[in-house]
């Protein structure tokens, strides 16, 4: 007779595919420490972090230019793509009627599903000599500055829905409010609804911050990968990811070890960033 | 008169900012199609890759790129599937939910080499597959987990709950009910997900390289090596191979994601007008 | 399963199989939601081939009484419930009914429920009324059709979508879909029906359908009826009980309910002192 199936058997099999993400997560976590974590004890986390001379083949680990590197080329990302990606947001969640809204969302939400490797040719082919050409910026064009334009452009499309979210989340009574006592439409976005959104759009900001740190393969084109500890935002810098794409290919021994151990630093930061992120965001959720 | 003229400055720039950003990607899709689509052809899209790719088409990596995603969806969305129905029908908001809901976000968020060094380290290595579609293909499965769960789990709570209660009320057991009448209504948002997930792993390149390899020749088993078309890409414009082939793959991809992200968003219009 | 032998009767004959209506009996039956008490020790009994209304205001304790009948309160809203609860002999609140997944089912297709807000599953309407059929394992093409049509008739609104058996169930009218919701239940020859104040809502005539509806299957089955509408109740009820605030007042034939009621709280409802 069918529907006399043990619906405790499917209970448990569901349960099973449920656990599937975090037995995921948590065979990547042993993997990387695995592999990269005898090197980065035997060096010391401090200093390799510290270590400002990155020469595997003379055993030398240092990952400070790396680490200097992903910064830059994150935070002027997200100084230039924060701004942007909040105006969007604010267009999308309180200017634009819903009309133009099913058309702009899905719009943006394409910039997100270009492929990171067709961003960094753009860059090659586009920006990286504009930068060069340009009698203000100059260099050899592959710069911290050429990723990190790139990656504001990537990094939109998440902060925007996000934020979208965090702004649409805002009960219509604060805004009525606002209006009621004579506010223009700035005045309550600016004074009434922004301050109430804070909180999910600091989350916003940190999971555009995470995508960005964890970016790999537009930034190896256009930033320059260089192993120098960068002093500009025109010089060329490598970033922590990079590293480990780069250097993947040939490496053997400890060396290969030293880049899990690169891996072990990435994975912590990204994981760090998202729980952060995810905090603020239930925190608003709660509200 | 100020708080109305700085009123319109900022709704302007408001307005401003959108349409550069809709300007952006209009010129990037642009750039790409104005310079790849004169290459290609369809003997591009068939003909196998020669001279390293400086000649000849893209053929083997279409079909690479076919494989491996097939591979990576086949398995993700089983899995993804049965975690987003325990997540929606089975737990309320126990320890044991949040935990996978933690556990999916994270995931969400590793960075893609990251991927690639696990899908190195324990596909390729340790499990000894090789570089390998297989290999690629569980790495990437890996990947779209997290979005085929939460697009998922979002489908079936859009699913009134007083369907289940009047199916439950025929005599369906609770499984029954899921699978007779919740999963058929949640299956347009299912099947969004399911695309979405194909779309990243097409535009995959840093967890493919370090486990599908690089080999040009046509695949013919799930234990070859292959070059998928954003590794080839990438190979082409990183070696500097030729300018002409390496548009010709961008608007390839371009177009396919194009088409991707345009059936996902038909499907979840589809969804929401089912319930009105 | 064969076709619903009740449905294809018609009212003057008497029942040809041994499938009839059944009786209900609740001793010192207590629901409660958490530490609230929903309902307090209530000692009742249904008998069968009768149409039994409740009557009482909100939060008075009817919906979760008549939920509990078929073990929905228990199963899906959380309840806790003790005592005893007979269906036809059979103690439904003894766990193993819960527990087996083959006994909830029949109980469930012994004891079918309408809602209060019409609930069509997103199906056309032949697919409605044969989803509990198909559940239980009836696969002919043929015997489902017969099924159907016996239901949907019974239900008194064969005429009117005999012809358009495709289309979805959402397409129908509030009253038609309710009148569905019935005929599905119908559909699973049950022995007992809980109605929810099944017409809240509902236009004059829709509610007048299924008010005879009740009364053609009248002996046939048993009928527990929920109602907000007084009217409803002596329109249509054998026996009426009255609950109140969570408590089983008093229970008499109708006309003497509402003739001469033995509780004051009862006569206080009666005349419209509360609502």
């Amino acid at each position: 007779m069918i529907g006399s199936s043990s619906d405790r058997t499917v209970e448990r099999l569901l349960l099973a595919a449920a656990l599937s993400a975090v037995g995921t997560l948590a065979l990547i976590a042993i993997f990387i420490a695995r592999e990269g974590g005898p090197l980065l004890l035997a060096e010391g986390p401090i200093d390799m972090i510290t270590g400002r001379e990155w020469v595997p083949t003379q055993g030398k680990f240092g990952l400070l230019p790396m680490i200097a590197g992903s910064a830059f080329v994150t935070l002027g990302a997200l100084a230039m793509g924060v701004p942007l990606a909040l105006a969007c947001a604010i267009t999308l969640a309180e200017l634009a009627p819903s009309r133009w809204r099913l058309v702009l969302k899905p719009t943006i939400e394409l910039l997100a599903g270009i492929p990171s490797v067709v961003y960094g040719f753009i860059g090659m082919e586009l920006l990286v000599p504009v930068i060069r050409e340009l009698p203000w910026l100059g260099g050899p064009g592959y710069s911290a500055l050429a990723a990190a334009v790139l990656l504001a452009i990537m990094v939109l499309p998440t902060i925007i829905g996000i934020a979208v979210d965090a702004i649409e989340a805002v009960p219509r009574a604060y805004r009525d409010g606002s209006y009621a006592l004579g506010a223009t439409q700035w005045q309550t976005i600016a004074g009434v609804v922004l301050p109430a959104a804070r909180v999910g759009l600091v989350a916003a900001v940190i999971l555009g911050m995470g995508r960005a740190v964890g970016e790999t393969m537009a930034v190896i084109m256009v930033a320059g990968n260089s192993v120098l500890l960068p002093t500009s935002f025109l010089e060329p810098v490598r970033t922590l990811t990079a590293n480990i794409a780069l250097e993947m290919g040939y490496a053997t021994g400890t060396h290969e070890q030293a880049l899990f151990a690169t891996g072990i630093v990435l994975f912590v930061i990204t994981l760090g960033l998202n729980a952060l992120a995810g905090m603020a965001r239930r925190s608003s959720a709660a509200r | 008169m100020n708080r109305r003229l700085r009123n319109r400055l900022a709704v302007t720039a408001l307005w401003g900012a959108t349409a550069l950003t809709v300007a952006l990607l209009v010129l990037i899709v642009a750039f790409v199609m104005q310079r790849g689509l004169p290459h290609v052809s369809w003997s591009f899209l068939t003909e196998a890759p020669r001279r390293s790719g400086a000649e000849g088409g893209i053929g083997t990596t279409i079909v690479s790129t076919l494989y491996v995603t097939a591979c990576g969806v086949l398995l993700a969305t089983p899995l993804g599937l049965g975690a987003a129905i325990y997540l929606a029908e089975y737990t309320a908001d126990g320890v044991l939910a949040r935990l996978v809901r933690s556990g999916t976000e994270s995931l969400a968020g590793v960075p893609s080499i990251i991927f690639g060094l696990f899908g190195f380290a324990f596909f390729v290595t340790t499990l000894g597959l090789g570089w390998s579609i297989l290999s690629g293909g569980l790495t990437l499965a890996a990947m779209i987990l997290p979005t085929i769960i939460r697009t998922a789990e979002e489908a079936l709570r859009a699913v009134p709950v007083p369907y289940r209660h009047a199916a439950q009320s025929l005599g369906a057991s609770k499984w029954d009910a899921i699978r007779t009448v919740v999963l058929p209504a949640a299956a347009p948002g299912i099947a969004t997900g399911v695309v979405l997930g194909i779309g990243r792993a097409i535009s995959e390149t840093a967890a493919v390289i370090f486990t599908a390899g690089v080999a040009l020749d046509m695949p013919t088993s799930l234990f070859d090596s292959a070059r998928t078309m954003s590794v080839h890409f990438y190979t082409l414009t990183m070696e500097g191979i030729s300018d002409d082939m390496a548009y010709g793959t961008a608007a390839v991809l371009v177009v396919t994601i194009l088409c991707i992200n345009l059936t996902a968003y038909g499907l979840t219009h589809r969804l929401t007008r089912r319930f009105r | 399963m064969t076709a619903a032998p009740v449905l294809q009767q018609r009212a003057h004959e008497a029942p040809a199989s041994g499938r009839g209506p059944a009786g209900l009996e609740a001793e010192h039956l207590r629901i409660r939601y958490g530490s609230q008490l929903a309902l307090a020790p209530l000692t009742l009994a249904i008998a069968p081939g009768s149409i039994h209304g409740i009557i009482g205001p909100a939060g008075s304790g009817k919906t979760s009484f008549l939920r509990t009948i078929n073990l929905m309160s228990v199963e899906l809203d959380g309840a806790t419930v003790d005592g005893v609860l007979r269906v036809d002999g059979q103690d439904v609140l003894d766990g193993r009914v819960l527990r087996d997944a083959s006994t909830l089912a029949r109980l469930r297709r012994d004891v079918g429920i309408v809602f209060a807000t019409p609930q069509p599953l997103p199906r056309s309407i032949y697919e409605n009324v044969a989803y509990g059929p198909r559940i239980a394992g009836v696969r002919d093409r043929a015997q489902l059709d017969a099924i159907v049509e016996a239901s949907l008739r019974a239900a008194h609104m064969w005429d009117e979508v005999s012809s358009r058996l495709t289309l979805p169930g959402t397409s129908l009218s509030g009253g038609q879909q309710q009148r569905l919701c019935l005929a599905r239940t119908l559909a699973l020859d049950p022995r007992i029906v809980l109605l929810d104040e099944p017409c809240s809502g509902l236009d004059p005539i829709s509610t007048a359908r299924i008010e005879d509806t009740l009364r053609s299957l009248a002996h046939r089955l048993t009928f527990v009826l929920v109602t907000n509408s007084l009217a409803q109740a002596r329109r249509v009820a054998d026996v009426t009980s009255f609950f109140l605030s969570g408590r089983h007042v008093e229970t008499a034939t109708t006309t003497a309910l509402f003739e001469s009621p033995s509780q004051p709280d009862t006569h206080a409802y009666l005349t419209g002192q509360f609502g």
